[in-house]
């Protein structure tokens, strides 16, 4: 290192040591010239500028000036730092050079315009035409060169200029032009720049295909190059003739050429190749590698020549080759044998061509293509693979952009793998650019995937893991428990589901996973742990909806009900029976089951034919059933009350009816109307009158149909009358009055209520009950409606009270006198005309008791007037005319006998054909004295029907 | 003739045990078969009436009624459970009988003679809702079920509501052409309001199928006394067994026809034999009867 640094320092003296001598060496050269600038300049003013070899020696001189300065500043030019040198003005910074060009071109200019048939006049066109050059004017320089080409009289001049002329062939590509000048100049004139202008026309050869001159001439300008005499040219020889050996297919000689010379030919093949790459021969220059690897067995230079091979398939799109080509690179780069350089360099072709190729596939071009794009994908694959170990910086992205490529190419498992690296990958850093996409991009192809639970739940997990409240963690938890599940892992879609109450405690989607694993254990029959289940809801561990929670209850019902809903179907009442003990003495029972089991036990008791608890278990399975409950089972609830009833457990019957009504109040049903009644009337046959009122005091409330409420209204008002609770009898008799069906049954109760205050002594209600019970009547009459025979009777009897009346006007009447006997007869006819007529009335009303009486006080006035009339004995009749006063009042006698005896037959058939049940019907027997019989007390119970 | 109650009802499944049971050791007792149904007994013809009766006395309705057959000391051979009931009922050993009642409801749910028994067991032990409710429940199963509307027919009678009486007999008696006490019911009311043609017709076809009854006898006996025929009225009450005659039901009346005959001694005989202690109703009659014929100044 030290022997390094020391040669290293002495070079850098020697090259300043070098530059000093040749800056010394120029200055005394334009000192020469100076002088004799100055020397012809002065003959030149002697002469007055008319001698034009002055005039082209000052022009010379000058250019040669102009030239070394030009040199020097070429020089100080170069040393400019290239920043600072893109800022500096060229025009100033050779402005010196330029003067002396100027100088020149004006003194040369000058001669061809004062001395056009000067001698010397190529020379000038020379330095005119080397100064257009210089001033980089290639067209005005191949003028006047081309001019001084054909004044040129010294041979000299000619050389020059046809070399110059060349020069501006060549460097204008026009190699075929410049052949001729550099040939004819060449073989004249063999100066040091032989080699340099001989090397050019080397070049010009083979720009111009041929090959084998270009080759000899390039060998020649190596030949003499060595030679002092002439600028060595070797090191460019070395550098172009391979090219040159390459480009006519003739690589072996040159390969041979290089050994012969003792040079590294694998760095020239190299060389050449990039030149060759640069004149886009692909071909050429991949053989020119292909020989240069073929030979050289130096690891490191095969890497080289590898990375120049991928650079030529890179830019010719040999993809093939270069993956070929790249795996051997790969291989060298993981033995640690690439330079940072050669890394850097292969990272960057693999990149560029991953990218291609992974455009390739994503594009359009290849959609079609498939067997071509699936080759591109996998190439480019391996080429992120490869940079995923090369760039360990960048390897998550190398492994995010495999997965990418796989997934445009349709490989979406390998996509799934290469993500799942690219997110592994981005786990584990600290700093990940990638894990976000790459999860997203799992995500994705997850949906491509078919049967694949496992990648799944490797993605959710991983998911949740990363992001457990993230955006799509909702939706990430739900689709992980629906796998867990697939996967029939329920211990895990449990941790789920934990899991995401964690983070979602109120979300309802837990419900639906809840709903699934209860769903397992219910076809797993289960029933312990849906128990469980419902326990932790009701704790509020996990959060559902009301009509959900609702409906598991049911289904806790359901099952507790099931087993033993099986056995009843089965017809094991026993079991069942017991089963719904069980149900009842269960912690963890729900309502609904517990009813359902009341309702149950109660039906099996009933048939057991247990009447206490057919009826406890009804009352309980009721209260707690809501009110449409108990009307869908009112059939079976309606069956225990009558079964109840049939076991003659009245109170029981009525109070079950008491309660169904009470439930179902507010709901419509033919039923409730039934139990009403029932209820009604069992509480009366029990003669509990007061449950009774408590039940008909439900049914405005329930709406129970007027008529049963006024039915059981009667019936309660004629339990308190049996009672003798007058209070209350009066108060239904009121209440019935304006019933439009009762009312003309009441009617007998406002005649009783009557009675009743007539032995209270109330007399204004006697009144009062008495109108009210006429009003009924005639209401009753009018409407034609039934009214009772004991209410017939009663107002038949008031006419009747009205005939006895009038019998008692009639018997206060005496014959007096005979002179007052014609009035007094018409007086007392004229009340029985009225007891007739109102007899009429008594008959008209129907009642058969007063029909009766009615005719027996007809038949016994009209018999006794006429028993009067047979014995009377006026006062003042004289015994004489007695006779004739009889024979007088024998047709009235006559009359009221008919008269009699045709009430009386009227009497009987009225007895006969009405079958009036009357005790006055006695009264018109014929025999001396009524017989009577007395059966009220004989009626015969018959027990069966007979044969 | 009003129908009280109409109960809904449905055919109820048999039962074996009685027992209450609340807990799980009453529950073991429990045996499946417990839970049979029980066989329904329906109604059958033959077993609607009583064919084993020994009761002259009362052998007009003996196939029909055991009501007369304990009151006159016949004899009844009984057989199965609604015999047995009935007996119960008559016999007013009520208790007995809803033990039974309990036992064989489900039993005959559909059968109305039983319901009908409950009735008069119900009636007869004084509760006339309950037997009223029965009956109806007879009816509702057979409607014009004649024990059942006679039944209702009797209750009218016990309240004096007689109208009803008279319309719940003649539906009896129509709803079958053979039956025999409501004809008895019917002839026994007519007589009470004096209807004795009627009380004739009814007496007479119960005659014919039993000369030996003494109710019927003496209704027949005391009809003809109505209708002012004394004589025929005396060969009825002659047919009448003497200790019967000593009753005022039987023997006031007899009295009267033996002195409307002209049997003057007789008649005072036969009244000296009626036994004083009767019903207050005939107390009145027997007074005015003994007047009129003598015996009693």
């Amino acid at each position: 290192m030290c022997k390094l640094l020391v040669l290293l320092i002495l070079s850098i003296n020697f090259v300043s040591h070098a530059n000093d001598e040749i800056d010394k060496r120029r200055l005394q050269i334009i000192k020469i010239i100076d002088e004799e600038l100055g020397e012809v300049s002065r003959l030149d003013r002697q002469k007055n500028g008319r001698d034009p070899d002055l005039l082209l020696r000052m022009a010379e001189l000058n250019l040669e000036k102009a030239r070394l300065y030009r040199e020097k500043e070429n020089e100080a030019f170069l040393d400019i730092p290239s920043k600072k040198r893109s800022k500096v003005s060229q025009k100033k910074f050779f402005s010196q050079s330029s003067r002396y060009f100027s100088e020149a071109n004006q003194l040369c200019v000058n001669i061809t315009r004062k001395f056009s048939k000067y001698k010397r006049m190529g020379e000038v066109y020379y330095i005119l035409g080397f100064n257009a050059k210089e001033a980089n004017n290639p067209k005005k320089a191949k003028r006047y060169l081309t001019l001084a080409n054909k004044k040129a009289s010294d041979g000299f001049t000619q050389v020059k200029t046809q070399i110059s002329l060349a020069e501006i062939y060549y460097n204008n590509k026009k190699y075929r032009k410049a052949i001729p000048l550099y040939e004819k100049a060449l073989s004249k004139h063999k100066d040091k720049w032989w080699t340099k202008d001989s090397f050019n026309l080397a070049w010009c050869y083979f720009r111009s295909n041929q090959f084998s001159k270009a080759i000899s001439k390039m060998k020649e300008v190596f030949s003499n190059s060595s030679k002092s005499k002439y600028i060595d040219m070797r090191a460019q020889v070395e550098r172009d003739i391979g090219l040159f050996y390459a480009t006519s297919d003739r690589i072996t000689e040159g390969v041979k050429f290089y050994k012969k010379i003792g040079i590294n030919f694998t760095d020239q093949l190299l060389r050449i190749a990039q030149s060759l790459l640069t004149q886009g021969k692909f071909d050429k220059a991949n053989k020119v590698l292909n020989h240069a690897g073929k030979y050289e067995k130096r690891t490191s230079k095969i890497i080289e020549i590898n990375i120049e091979k991928i650079n030529l398939y890179l830019k010719f799109g040999k993809y093939a080759l270069h993956h070929q080509i790249s795996k051997r690179l790969f291989s060298n780069f993981k033995k640690n044998e690439l330079s940072k350089n050669q890394t850097k360099t292969f990272q960057f072709q693999l990149e560029k061509i991953a990218a291609t190729l992974q455009r390739q596939v994503v594009g359009k071009t290849y959609r079609r293509l498939k067997a071509q794009r699936r080759v591109k994908a996998q190439q480019a694959i391996a080429y992120f693979d490869m940079l995923a170990e090369i760039d360990n910086n960048r390897s998550e992205e190398f492994k995010f952009l495999k997965g990418e490529t796989a997934y445009a190419a349709n490989f979406y498992s390998e996509s799934y793998t290469y993500y799942r690296e690219a997110f592994i990958h981005g786990e584990k850093s600290k700093s990940s650019k990638f894990k976000v996409k790459s999860m997203d991009s799992m995500l994705v192809v997850l949906s491509r995937l078919k049967n694949s639970n496992d990648k799944n739940i490797y993605v959710f997990e991983a998911y949740l893991r990363n992001w457990p409240r993230g955006k799509r963690s909702k939706d990430i938890y739900g689709r992980l428990f629906n796998n867990y599940m697939a996967m029939k892992d329920y211990g895990k879609a449990k941790s789920v589901l934990d899991r995401f109450v964690k983070v979602y405690p109120k979300d309802k989607t837990q419900e639906v996973m809840i709903a699934k694993l209860m769903d397992v254990s219910r076809k797993k029959n289960d029933n312990g742990r849906i128990r469980v289940w419902i326990s932790d809801i009701d704790k509020g561990l996990y959060t559902v909806s009301g009509k959900y929670k609702r409906k598991l209850q049911e289904l806790l019902t359901t099952l507790q009900i099931e087993d033993v809903q099986a056995q009843l179907n089965k017809g094991n009442k026993k079991i069942a029976l017991v089963g719904y003990l069980d149900i009842l003495n269960d912690k963890f029972s729900t309502k609904r089951s517990k009813i359902n089991a009341k309702y149950n036990l109660a039906a099996l008791y009933y048939e057991l034919n247990d009447t206490d608890n057919s009826y406890k278990w009804s009352i309980e399975a009721m209260a707690e059933m809501g009110s449409n409950d108990v009307l869908k089972f009112s059939g079976s609830f309606i069956t225990i009350a009558n079964f109840l009833f049939t076991s003659l457990e009245f109170s029981k019957s009525a109070n079950l009816s008491y309660y169904f009504v009470n439930k179902v109040c507010k709901l419509k049903s033919k039923k409730k109307d039934t139990a009403f009644k029932n209820g009604a009337f069992i509480y009366l046959a029990d003669g509990l009158v007061k449950e009774a009122e408590k039940l008909a005091s439900l049914g405005a409330k329930c709406r129970i149909k007027s008529y049963i409420r006024e039915e059981v209204d009667y019936e309660i008002m004629r339990e308190y009358f049996n009672k003798k609770d007058w209070n209350r009898y009066e108060y239904y008799a009121l209440k019935l009055q304006n019933s439009s069906r009762y009312y003309p049954k009441v009617i007998d109760d406002f005649l009783n209520l009557v009675n009743i205050h007539k032995k209270f002594e109330n007399s204004d209600k006697v009144k009062r009950f008495r109108q009210v019970a006429t009003k009924l009547y005639y209401k009753a009459k009018k409407a034609r409606k039934i009214v009772s025979l004991r209410g017939l009777d009663y107002f038949a009897s008031i006419h009747v009270k009205e005939m006895e009346e009038l019998v008692g006007r009639k018997n206060l009447l005496r014959f007096s006198s005979i002179n007052s006997f014609k009035k007094d007869y018409d007086r007392k006819f004229s009340l029985l005309q009225k007891l007739e007529k109102k007899a009429q009335d008594v008959l008209e009303i129907g009642s058969g008791k007063g029909i009766v009486n009615a005719y027996r006080i007809l038949y016994e006035n009209y018999q006794s007037f006429a028993i009067e009339l047979e014995t009377v004995e006026p006062t003042g009749l004289k015994k004489e005319h007695l006779g004739a006063f009889r024979k007088d009042l024998g047709s009235p006698i006559k009359a009221s006998k008919i008269a009699a005896a045709t009430y009386k037959r009227e009497a009987v058939k009225s007895i006969k054909n009405n079958s009036i049940l009357n005790q006055n019907n006695f009264y018109f027997q014929d025999n001396p004295i009524p017989t009577k019989y007395f059966g009220d007390n004989d009626a015969v119970l018959m027990d069966r029907g007979g044969r | 003739m009003k129908i009280f109650v109409s109960l809904i009802l449905f055919s109820l499944i048999g039962c074996a045990s009685q027992k209450v049971s609340t807990t799980y050791k009453d529950v073991e007792q429990i045996k499946q078969d417990d839970f049979k149904a029980v066989k329904q007994i329906r109604y059958k013809k033959s077993d609607d009436y009583f064919s084993d009766v020994k009761s002259e006395y009362s052998k007009a309705l003996n196939d029909e009624s055991l009501e007369r057959v304990y009151k006159y000391d016949g004899d009844v051979e009984i057989k199965g459970p609604l015999s047995t009931i009935t007996e119960h009922c008559h016999r007013k050993e009520f208790q007995k009988a809803k033990e039974l009642f309990k036992r064989y409801s489900k039993s005959h749910l559909k059968n109305p003679i039983y319901w009908n028994q409950v009735g008069t067991c119900f009636l007869l032990e004084g509760n006339r809702r309950k037997a009223l409710l029965f009956y109806n429940k007879a009816l509702s199963i057979k409607s014009n079920y004649a024990p059942a509307l006679n039944n209702l027919g009797v209750m009218y009678v016990n309240e004096k509501d007689y109208s009803r009486a008279l319309v719940a007999f003649r539906r009896a008696r129509k709803s079958s052409d053979f039956n025999k006490t409501p004809r008895f019911n019917l002839a026994n009311l007519y007589l009470h309001f004096g209807l004795y043609d009627r009380a004739i017709t009814h007496a007479n076809v119960l005659y014919q199928g039993s000369s030996t009854d003494v109710d019927v006898l003496n209704m027949l006996g005391t009809a003809h006394l109505m209708s002012a025929e004394p004589k025929t009225a005396i060969k009825f009450f002659k047919k009448i067994d003497s200790d019967f005659l000593e009753k005022a039901k039987f023997g006031i009346n007899y009295s009267l026809a033996l002195y409307l005959a002209g049997d003057k001694e007789k008649s005072l005989n036969q009244f000296g034999d009626v036994d004083k202690k009767m019903h207050s109703q005939w107390k009145n009659y027997y007074q005015e009867i003994g007047k009129y014929i003598g015996a009693i100044k």
